[in-house]
């Protein structure tokens, strides 16, 4: 996904990552990947559990929130205009998929007038 | 008396076993394509403990002690169970997502610290498209 950042940055769209890890977990991951792009830090479950992604009791013996991975593409008057919830948490999302998407639904064309 | 070949059929399955289950995880984070697809791992765990427990049970009809092979092939069982347990149950276990925000739905707000303590809020973000990428922490 972040060999991409790029290319969404071209369409105009802003990655962002979220997961239940510490920040400093994050500022490693960061470092070792080269991401641009804000990786978010939710230990408290805030944004996943209002995004439904709750996964209890994913990790055994803790209460640490784990996300079930998801993607969701927002429109710029935040509109969720596409989503994509896993089966199976093994399995990512592909940043080209949602490349192609982005493009479908209009992202990086003209603004449409008087909006 | 001692069954040699039986002990080194016995010790390639158990390698075979481990390593399948092993290398699978291992290799989880650096490859996703490796990690998508895990059935070869599980395919190479099931012939380790294939080859372990005939061993077992060669080493059993000629009257050898056996109680390594029997270690071998149980232990080689018990990861490539783990492994198999892992790969088509366990990762099936989610939430139902019925409370994910619908296409067409409002994104839910938040704000939250990035990687460098800065709190970031989706606001920040309004007027431009946005990917949210839920992705699993501890890796």
């Amino acid at each position: 996904m972040q060999a991409l950042e790029g290319d969404f940055r071209a369409l105009g769209a802003e990655l962002v990552a979220v997961s239940s890890s510490g920040v400093e977990s994050h500022a490693s991951l960061a470092r070792r990947i080269g991401a641009g792009f804000p990786i978010l830090s939710d230990p408290e479950g805030q944004a996943i559990r209002a995004y439904g992604l709750l996964h209890p009791g994913a990790l055994p013996f803790t209460d640490v929130p784990v996300a079930r991975p998801a993607v969701f593409v927002l429109d710029p008057e935040g509109v969720v205009r596409a989503r994509h919830l896993t089966e199976n948490w093994r399995v990512r999302e592909r940043g080209e998929r949602l490349l192609a998407e982005l493009r479908r639904l209009g992202a990086g064309g003209r603004r449409e007038p008087g909006r | 008396m001692k069954d040699r070949r039986a002990r080194r059929w016995a010790i390639a399955g158990f390698a075979v076993a481990n390593a399948a289950v092993a290398s699978y995880f291992l290799v989880l984070p650096r490859w996703p394509d490796l990690r998508d697809a895990a059935h070869p791992n599980v395919a190479a765990a099931a012939l380790g403990v294939l080859a372990a427990a005939a061993a077992w049970g060669r080493a059993r009809r000629a009257g050898a002690r056996r109680g390594t092979e029997a270690f071998l092939a149980l232990e080689s069982a018990c990861v490539a169970a783990f492994l198999a347990t892992y790969v088509y149950y366990l990762s099936y276990q989610l939430p139902q997502g019925a409370g994910a925000p619908a296409v067409g739905a409002r994104a839910p707000g938040f704000r939250l610290p990035d990687q460098e303590g800065r709190a970031r809020s989706l606001d920040e973000l309004r007027g431009r498209w946005v990917v949210v990428d839920f992705f699993r922490g501890h890796w």
